[in-house]
Parts: C-alpha cells; structure tokens; sequence
C-alpha cells in the first residue's frame, strides 16, 4: 500500500526501507513474552471489585457536600421527566455500548449505569435505549444515525441521557443538531457556563451549565470526534453539583479515552 | 462477562493469544515506547473482556482492541509532559527488552517524530490502512494523513539513511 504525494518526490525504496524498520520491531515485542490471557481477565475482573468501590468512595464523599433542597430536587424531577431529558419511555433493549464506524472501529462509547454511577456520585440503577429518541429540546436529525439512552435512579427519576449521533456518508459530525438543541433550551434556561476545548485525539469538548427558572441545574455535554458526537445531559439532582471538569471527564469516556469506573473524578 | 462462561473465556484467550503481539507492536511503532505499549496493550485487552460481550460482536474485534490500546497510551503519554524534557536532558532510558542496535536506530528514529506521525506511520505499515481509514479513524482530514505520512516516512527514511551511511 503506498500513497504517493504528488507535491514531494518519493522513492519505492525508502517505502521499503520505512516498512522494513517497523516491522523490525516486532522483534523487540517477541522478546519479552506477554502476559497469559488469564492475568488478563483477573486483571479486569479485579478492577471490577475496584470499581464497586470508586463508587461507593464517590458517593460518600460527594455527600458531604449534600445540600437536599427537597424543592429543588422535586423541580428538577418534573423538569427532568417532562422536558430537558425527556421521558425514559418504553425501553427497548439496549443498543451496542460502542458505536463503531464503517470500518468497525469504536467511535463513542454509550455510558453504562456503572460509570454513569461512578461518574455522578449517585446510584444509577438503569441505563436502557428508547424508542422515542427526541427530548424537548433535542430533535433528532433524520439524516443521520443516532442511538440513544437514558438512565435513571432506583425511584425512577431521569439524571441523564446521551445521545451519539454518526454522519451518514459524510466526515462532519452532526454537532449541528447539539447547537440547534441548546438553543432551544436556552429560550427556557439561563446558560451560567460555558466551555469549549479541544482533548487529545483530535476531539473536542463543548459544555454547557444551565439553571431553570425553578432553580434546576443541569449540564450539555458534547464530545465529538471524527464523524461521530455524542451529546450527554446531566442532571443535578438531590444537591449534587458537578464541574466542567467532571463534565470532561464524562465526555473522554463518551470518546473511549477515559474509564470511569477506574478513574476518580477529580473533587 | 464477570465469571463468563468457559466458552467465552476460551474464545477470549484465542483472541488475545492472536492478536495480542500485534496490537503491541502497533502501539510500539506508534509511541517508540515498548513498556507503555505493553501496558497499554494488556489494558486494551482487559477491557475488551470487561464487555466481550459487545466487542465480540462488532465486525472487527482486533480493531476496537488495537484503536482502545493507541488511545491509552496516547493519554499516557501526553499526561506525562515531563518525559520528552527529561529525555533531552538525560538521553533515552535504556529498554529492558534489551532491543538490537539497529532497532535502538529505528525507535530512537521514530521519535524524532511527533506523534501523530509516527501514529499515521505505523496505522499505515503496520495496520494497513489507506489514507482514508486512518482520517476515518483519527479525525484528521485526508489531506492532514496524507502530509504526516509522506512528511513522516521521507523523514524517518532519511535519518535512516543517513545513519547507515555514518555506520559505513
């Protein structure tokens, strides 16, 4: 496989002089045997009694700072279940966590009740696909895919949702619909923040904190790489509050480059 | 796949067995860090059983391994903002795999490189992917791979060069 550049000349021979020298370096892997499969799997299935942990080490620790506002949480649960997140609807069974593009590689992760867990402090108890994948302020585009969940607490209250939306045949993500989405919601909510930087992989991060006129508080959260984004919406609910870099982080496990269940979420 | 089933585990253990070196050896030609490249792997690969269920099932397993692997260690390695300071004053640090000279040549080559070059290269040789995959991939433009990869292979063919000529 070569692709010459017409602008600059190129040899054959360095093509081969270049291919040859990495491949070398297979020699340097086969060196050092790897690790037996079955350190691999105890490897991952140790972490998941770690994480069981993260999450109940977060959720302790953002209770100190609990602040229940019983009016603001009870607000935050009509808004959440009639508007922003919209209803959870029927569930259906949940689409792949991992979206992949037309050569079969992962372009965003869909968030699980665990690391939806281990990222909000709270306990997540359903994370689950629906059939209805518009929210008030969220209409979904026909032109392109997009899948989409929901998760819930224990008693049924919505406290967040993601989005991840692919562009059909082209390169552009549809991040449009995300700026059509927030400007809608801005008719009904004050945005007191908001963040844009670029993350590592050619990715980027956009944030948004709004609060209702019943004092509810919620994040926009978009991460886009390539021809995928995924648009996430955090609810702060029974006195949790949340920073853009939180929201970040949430955002790198939408893209894959972080693990929530394994990262503490900075303070 | 918490306490899988035996059919799942050996399934795995085929599938890392198979690819496992490969996805190292990406990720070595990608960084010009064989440890990070490891670690990085044996991470990939533990998370791919943490959901197999989901990763088995896409159409290209070693893909979604090899694409998790080059991110971790690509955070890895821009989290550490230290290491090329600390590599310019005190050399490279010497690999505990003990590479060849002409392999200490071609990784001390590679990183002279920046990173997303030396990515494109090694998605290029050692992946096999064309110019679109990669952007696909990446993110980056067409025209952004093809620059790298042409800006990468004449630079790395050159230092190569150059070297074997000064070894003469």
């Amino acid at each position: 496989m070569t692709d010459r550049h017409d602008d600059m000349p190129w040899d054959l021979d360095d093509d081969e002089l270049v291919r040859s020298a990495l491949m070398s370096l297979r020699e340097d892997v086969s060196v050092q045997p790897l690790p037996e499969p079955a350190f691999v799997r105890a490897r991952a299935e140790g972490r998941d009694e770690v994480s069981g942990d993260t999450v109940v080490t977060l959720a302790t620790r953002r209770r100190r700072s609990f602040i229940l506002l019983a009016g603001v949480a009870a607000a935050a649960l009509i808004a959440t279940g009639t508007g922003l997140l919209v209803q959870a609807g029927d569930g259906t069974a949940p689409p792949a966590a991992t979206s992949t593009d037309s050569a079969g590689e992962p372009t965003m992760h869909m968030l699980d009740s665990t690391e939806w867990s281990a990222a909000l402090g709270l306990p997540v108890a359903s994370t689950v696909g629906t059939a209805k994948p518009d929210g008030q302020c969220f209409q979904t585009p026909r032109s392109d895919t997009w899948e989409r969940r929901v998760s819930t607490l224990s008693d049924g209250r919505v406290v967040a949702g993601q989005w991840i939306g692919t562009a059909s045949g082209g390169t552009n993500a549809p991040t449009d619909a995300i700026d059509t989405a927030v400007a809608q919601c801005e008719k009904t909510y004050t945005v007191t923040q908001r963040v844009t930087e670029d993350l590592p992989g050619d990715s980027r991060f956009r944030s948004w904190h709004a609060r209702g006129k019943d004092g509810s508080t919620y994040w926009w959260v978009e991460a886009t790489r390539g021809a995928s984004t995924s648009y996430l919406t955090v609810a702060e609910l029974d006195g949790m509050t949340y920073t853009s870099e939180e929201m970040r982080q949430v955002a790198q496990s939408a893209l894959g480059d972080v693990d929530l269940t394994t990262q503490s979420i900075a303070p | 796949m918490k306490g899988g089933e035996a059919s799942a585990e050996a399934e795995f253990d085929d599938f890392y067995r198979s690819t496992a070196q490969g996805v190292v050896h990406l990720v070595y030609a990608a960084t010009g860090d064989l440890e990070l490249a490891r670690d990085s792997a044996q991470e990939a690969f533990a998370r791919a059983w943490q959901r197999w269920d989901q990763v088995r099932a896409t159409d290209e397993p070693g893909a979604w391994v090899r694409t998790v692997a080059r991110r971790i260690a690509i955070s890895a390695w821009r989290k550490d903002t230290n290491r090329d300071k600390a590599m310019e004053r005190h050399g490279e640090p010497p690999s505990p795999a003990g590479p060849t000279v002409d392999r200490v040549t071609v990784v001390a080559a590679l990183r002279t490189l920046g990173p997303e070059v030396r990515e494109t290269l090694a998605l290029h040789y050692l992946a096999d992917m064309s110019v679109e995959d990669i952007s696909r991939q990446t993110g980056a433009p067409p025209g952004t791979i093809k620059a790298r990869l042409h800006r990468g292979r004449a630079q790395l063919a050159k230092t190569l060069t150059d070297k074997e000529d000064h070894d003469d």
